[in-house]
């Protein structure tokens, strides 16, 4: 008997590579009309996560070319060429700097902003733009997508996070404005759908934008004229609404054609209970999302700061923060060495898969910088100084990689994000407490 | 009563009561020095400056000396200890100016924890009480000359719960979509807190998404076309005729039929669709015939080779089960054709689906809505206008504008004629009103905005969205609005007699579902792991058991108006089998969840249920810690100093000595200076509950040795086992009424309470004693309040 079923998502040869080649629609429709960017466009992405590493098994030996990879990165050996490890780098405004406890939150507040979070449990959050979202407000319109935020762990229900400090601080790293965390999507299915859509006829889809243009007009009226009736601290909600109906609305007005195949991703199951399943199946949706050019910007939390979890698929029965509280007990310390690996090598999985698509001469890992570190170093005495930062890619063959980098002590994690932006054409001046991009990366 | 002050974190309040000193002395004997000393009877001092503004020349005669005594040596200005320096302060502005570093000291004198133990000089009892009265009345009281302040709430969106319960009551379907938005965030304990819950690029996408599936969902475009039920291959029966399923199709390969019986509740025209293909061969088509009940009613034609299409026919068909059959009645095999494609005829049917009735009414949820049609005697616009008029201000849950109203319909019909269908453009107008911001929050305004001094009170419309949301989390009924309407819903009798209906309508288990989980914390169960080796009973079903046992036990009291202290030592709880048999006891009949009254001995009220005992453990064993920080927290609401900078590691020494039992390791804590001021706090209370394993179940034995359950609350007396644990914090009820009003207030407000509410803690505390702790006269208390019936502009004094 023939088949003769409808286009549907398929199941995918789960976690061996993306081997077709999906159109990469935006970038070639932007080359076509004439813009002047003969090579692939360079993507930046940022994982995080949480409660620091052991750091004596992270840092590697040697310097410059020549090193080894250390015990906790040996995962990584496999594109070892294309990484640059980094030492000294500091996020200054994670420490208390005068307000006590807090170190969680404000290691996860800090990690991409470099500002101080104001302490608070509620009224007043306020910390920093954060680098992907100043990024994205140069480059953003370039992509379908201007930015992506995914992660693994939803918000916190109830209670506290972090002495005083409001749970919206340890659950983001991502923040479009000062007070506006950038919400993460934690559901694989729901990610995947809302880049890749559902399957719909062009003149279906041509309806539904048209729709929801009028739609968002007439709310956006609604939101303007209320606007003018409130105080300030409601205004500047009311703008987080206005911003999101703007950024929507230009979004539908650019959609004029879907992808002519679907990639394929089984993503049936929604959100896996399976932890190691569940980021390979993020790390899927990135890599998915660079390669059809969907975005250019992502962040990835791997756990919420303070996370407690336990891996028992590596034997670790314990919870994850509690164990970061080692007070130099080896047999805690193993546990978290354990723990770091094994991020690392679902971290390699990841690069893979990047490493797997090609894009021309080079492949999709090469054009892209992906940074993969924590905003704590020593989980256990919370330092944020001398932080675990890996940078793998080198942002289209623009930096030399391969490479360790030593930098003087408190020198501003901030001040590699400002590198990063600049090779990723979306140049962003200054961020928390830099003093100026990395000058000596290429 | 504990010797600590009541919980200071969102500013105490201000009244006095003397039995809070004495126990301040208390403290004195039992920790401070461990020397017996006598309690100096401070009552006459104490009466003498209670209710009094703190003065600057108490500051210079009482505090000043007392700091410069004791504390400058180490908090001086040079290098001072943990970057805390109390140099500089000449007068009792400057204090208040400095805020933080007085709160910090504040707390620490609380609980005795400076000097260090170990220190010399060290502050005389009538030292440290005079200290702490004046710190207290400077930082908590308010200055009675000042009027009173509501506060204010920031535009308040409605949260995940909030919002499915909205569309639930607005529209009338139980499909929730906010399930899939991202999760609120939380301050203050609480995920409706209006300053924390932000609008990202996200959530809009998911408010513009599930606008549309709801839309789409409530009104039915083409309303005739009644319900889908269909049967696939794998479900369908098969009778002769050798029906296996093969890539999707139930195939017929000889004379046979496949068959499904669905049930058919409303008794009218139907279609009976399938959908089919063959393998043709001989002469004639393949032929499908259809029955009902045994009955043909339809013999269909199957053209083309291998070509799956539909077949319909419309039938009446009568209510109940019904017997639909799709058979293949011309069998052909000729294994001699010279054409090897046509020896073989066979059929191979995908579905059978049933629509219907229809000439059905329009589901109640249309029908809601869409009212009213246009017709000769109506047009299109006036028709839309109608519909608008009645949906806008239940959904915006005010009277809406005529221009309001007109930008809605004027879409709607705009779409409406562009897509010739009137329900489409209803859809698209519900659409805009869903994602519309006076739909997605809670609006209150203000005639001036940024002038503080403007209070005044909310409107009944405003009020009425309180009311809901507080006690509901969903929008208001509609005889709210209709109170709202007459303008009478602020006055007293009218809101106790809408209190009263409202708390005994079943959407105030709300206030048990999310008030009291979240209170209890008891939703951040889900995040914890117990160690599957250890603890392999523990299942994703357990969990949600031991969740729901302590909701049900916060519904009945609340349901049942008990006092508030039975979430203390309640002598019942609700179990079902699975439960039942983790605690070990008689596994009741039936399958649900049933009231049992406590075995006595071993438990008594939430502290016992395996719900918190779980959230307090680590996944491989239990927290001493934990347990008494969620105690310390929750139920004596007693907000520590902050912990040191770098906790020291514990000596080598300990470890080297071999294994020791948690109580020694913990003794450790207390030995130190640094940690025992906050650690004798903590650690008694989470000793007592040691008789309870990560999992909440009851041992006798932990690491090899008896348990040893007992411990000393300075202020409160000792215990042995948790049932004296609780018996020992029930005598702590005055302040555990402050808390309780302290967290529900939180919750009804939708922000953290300020120092200018404290009159008004006061005010509902005391009203709640005065009830005998009843959970009526706690959510009466505030919805009288002050804070809660009036608002004001911005400004005034930041945080």
């Amino acid at each position: 008997m023939t088949r003769n079923c409808r286009m549907e998502r398929r199941t995918f040869l789960k976690g061996t590579g993306v081997a077709m080649a999906l159109p990469m629609l935006d970038a070639m429709a932007a080359r076509a009309s004439g813009a002047d960017t003969p090579s692939a466009p360079v993507r930046m992405a940022f994982v995080c996560f949480p409660n620091g590493a052991i750091m004596p098994k992270w840092k590697p030996e040697g310097d410059d070319t020549n090193w080894t990879l250390s015990p906790t990165l040996s995962p990584l050996q496999p594109h070892k060429d294309r990484l640059t490890i980094f030492t000294g780098l500091t996020q200054h405004h994670g420490r208390a700097n005068g307000d006590g406890a807090g170190d969680h939150a404000r290691s996860a507040a800090s990690f991409l902003t470099g500002a101080q979070p104001f302490k608070t449990a509620g009224a007043d959050i306020k910390v920093g733009v954060s680098i992907d979202q100043a990024a994205a407000q140069l480059i953003g319109h370039l992509t379908k997508f201007p930015s992506l935020e995914l992660g693994i762990d939803p918000g916190r229900n109830s209670g506290n996070c972090d002495s005083g400090y409001s749970c919206a601080y340890s659950n983001n790293i991502s923040w479009k404005t000062a007070s506006t965390p950038m919400a993460k999507e934690i559901n694989p299915k729901l990610a995947f759908e809302r880049l890749f859509g559902t399957q719909t006829s062009p003149a279906e889809l041509a309806a539904r934008n048209r729709r929801r243009k009028s739609i968002l007009d007439l709310v956006a009226a609604d939101a303007t004229q209320l606007r003018g009736r409130l105080g300030t601290t409601d205004q500047r909600k009311l703008d987080e609404y206005l911003t999101s109906v703007r950024e929507l609305e230009q979004r539908v007005s650019r959609e004029t054609s879907r992808l002519a195949n679907m990639p394929d991703l089984d993503v049936s199951v929604g959100i896996p209970s399976d932890f190691d399943q569940h980021v390979r199946l993020m790390y899927d949706i990135i890599a998915l999302t660079f390669q059809t050019d969907s975005t250019r910007v992502c962040t990835f939390m791997l756990a919420n700061e303070g996370s407690n979890r336990s891996f028992p698929s590596i034997g670790v029965t314990g919870g994850h923060h509690s164990l970061s509280h080692h007070q130099n007990d080896p047999e805690k310390m193993e546990q978290i060495s354990k723990i770091d690996q094994h991020h690392v090598s679902l971290f390699e999985y990841f690069l893979s898969k990047l490493a797997s698509i090609e894009e021309g001469e080079r492949s999709l890992l090469d054009n892209c910088l992906v940074l993969y570190g924590s905003g704590l170093a020593d989980g256990n005495a919370h330092t944020h100084h001398d932080l675990p930062i890996v940078l793998a890619g080198s942002g289209g063959g623009q930096i030399a990689t391969g490479r360790v980098r030593r930098y003087p002590k408190d020198t501003p994690l901030n001040n590699l994000y400002l590198a990063m932006s600049r090779i990723a054409g979306a140049a962003v001046d200054s961020l928390g407490d830099s003093t100026g991009p990395l000058s000596d990366l290429t | 009563m504990i010797g600590f002050k009541r919980r200071r974190a969102q500013y105490g309040n201000g009244s006095r009561r003397g039995t809070a000193w004495r126990f301040c002395a208390a403290i004195g004997i039992v920790i401070a020095i461990g020397a017996a000393k006598p309690v100096a009877d401070l009552s006459a001092t104490e009466q003498q400056q209670s209710g009094k503004p703190a003065s600057d020349a108490e500051f210079k005669t009482h505090v000043l000396p007392a700091i410069e005594a004791v504390c400058l040596d180490c908090h001086g200005e040079d290098e001072p200890e943990a970057g805390l320096s109390l140099a500089g302060f000449r007068s009792a502005d400057q204090v208040l100016a400095s805020r933080k570093v007085w709160e910090n000291v504040y707390k620490q004198l609380r609980i005795d924890g400076m000097p260090p133990e170990d220190y010399e000089p060290r502050l005389t009892d009538q030292q440290r009480q005079l200290l702490l009265d004046w710190l207290d009345r400077k930082l908590y009281q308010l200055d009675p000359a000042l009027p009173d302040d509501p506060g204010r709430v920031t535009i308040h969106r409605l949260n995940r719960l909030e919002y499915n319960n909205t569309v639930r009551d607005l529209l009338g379907i139980d499909f929730r979509p906010a399930d899939d938005f991202p999760s609120d965030d939380v301050g203050y304990g609480f995920n409706n807190i209006a300053d924390v819950l932000s609008l990202p690029p996200l959530l809009l996408e998911k408010y513009v998404d599930a606008s549309e599936q709801i839309a789409q969902a409530v009104i039915l475009v083409e309303p005739m076309s009644g319900q889908k039920v269909r049967v696939g291959a794998e479900q369908l029966g098969g009778a002769g005729g050798q029906a296996d399923v093969s890539d999707g199709f139930r195939v017929l390969t000889t004379a046979g039929a496949v068959f499904c019986q669905p049930e058919v509740k409303v008794a009218g025209r139907y279609i009976i669709r399938v959908e089919a293909l063959a393998d043709q061969a001989g002469p004639d088509p393949a032929k499908m015939e259809i029955r009902v009940a045994g009955k043909s009613v339809m013999v269909h034609d199957i053209q083309g080779q291998r070509k799956a299409a539909t077949y319909e026919v419309q039938h009446a068909l009568q209510a109940g089960r019904c017997r639909i059959e799709a058979a293949f009645v011309n069998d052909y095999y000729n294994p001699e054709a010279p054409d090897p494609a046509q020896r073989d005829r066979n059929l191979g049917v995908r579905y059978i689906e049933l629509q219907g009735p229809l000439d059905a009414p329009e589901p109640e949820t249309h029908r809601r809505i869409v009212f009213t049609k246009p017709s000769e005697t109506k047009s299109l616009a006036e028709a839309t206008r109608e519909i608008f008029s009645r949906l806008m201000p239940r959904a915006f849950r005010r009277p809406v504008l005529a221009a309001e109203l007109q930008r809605v319909a004027d879409l709607a019909v705009s779409v409406a004629e562009q897509e010739s269908s009137f329900e489409r453009g209803i859809q698209v107008g519900l659409q805009a009103v869903l994602v519309s911001p006076h739909f997605l929050f809670r609006i209150e305004t203000d005639e001036r905005p940024d002038d503080p001094n403007a209070h005044h009170p909310l409107n009944d419309f405003e009020l009425a969205s309180r009311l809901s949301y507080f006690l509901w989390s969903s929008m208001p009924d509609e005889r709210l609005f209709e109170l709202a309407g007459q303008g009478v819903l602020h006055e007293t009798e009218i809101l106790d007699q809408q209190l009263a209906r409202m708390l005994s309508d079943p959407k105030s288990d709300a206030l048990a579902e999310n008030f009291a989980t979240q209170w209890l914390n008891v939703g951040n169960l889900v995040e914890v792991q117990p160690d599957a080796k250890r603890f392999p009973t523990f299942t994703p079903e357990l969990r949600m058991d031991m969740i729901r046992e302590t909701q049900l036990v916060a519904r009945t009291i609340f349901r049942e108006d008990r006092s508030l202290l039975d979430f203390l030592d309640a002598d019942f709880t609700f179990v079902n089998r699975r439960l039942a048999r983790h605690y070990g006891w008689d596994v009741p009949a039936g399958d649900g969840f049933q009231k049992v009254m406590l075995p006595p001995g071993q438990r008594r009220g939430v502290l016992t249920h395996a719900s918190i005992l779980t959230l307090t453990s680590n996944p491989d064993r239990t927290s001493i810690v934990k347990r008494g920080k969620w105690i310390l927290d929750n139920v004596l609401g007693l907000e520590l100093p902050e912990p040191p900078a770098n906790i020291p590691t514990l000596e080598e020494g300990a470890k080297a000595s071999g294994a020791k039992t948690l109580r020694e390791q913990l003794k450790m804590h207390r030995d130190s200076p640094d940690c025992s001021s906050c650690h004798r706090t903590l650690d008694p209370l989470g000793f007592g509950l040691e008789n309870f394993d990560a999992i909440g179940r009851w041992r006798e034995e932990s690491e090899g040795e008896p348990v040893d359950a007992s411990g000393t609350m300075p202020g409160l007396g000792s215990f042995s086992g948790p049932v004296e644990l609780v018996q020992v914090l029930k005598r702590n009820k005055d302040d555990f009424a402050e808390l309780v009003t302290r967290k529900m207030l939180t919750y009804a407000l939708g922000r953290g309470l300020e120092v200018a509410d404290s009159r008004a803690v006061d005010k509902i505390a005391t009203r709640l004693r005065a009830n005998d702790y009843r959970f009526s006269a706690l959510v009466g208390g505030i919805v009288h309040s002050q804070p809660f019936l009036n608002r004001r502009g911005e400004g005034g004094e930041k945080r």
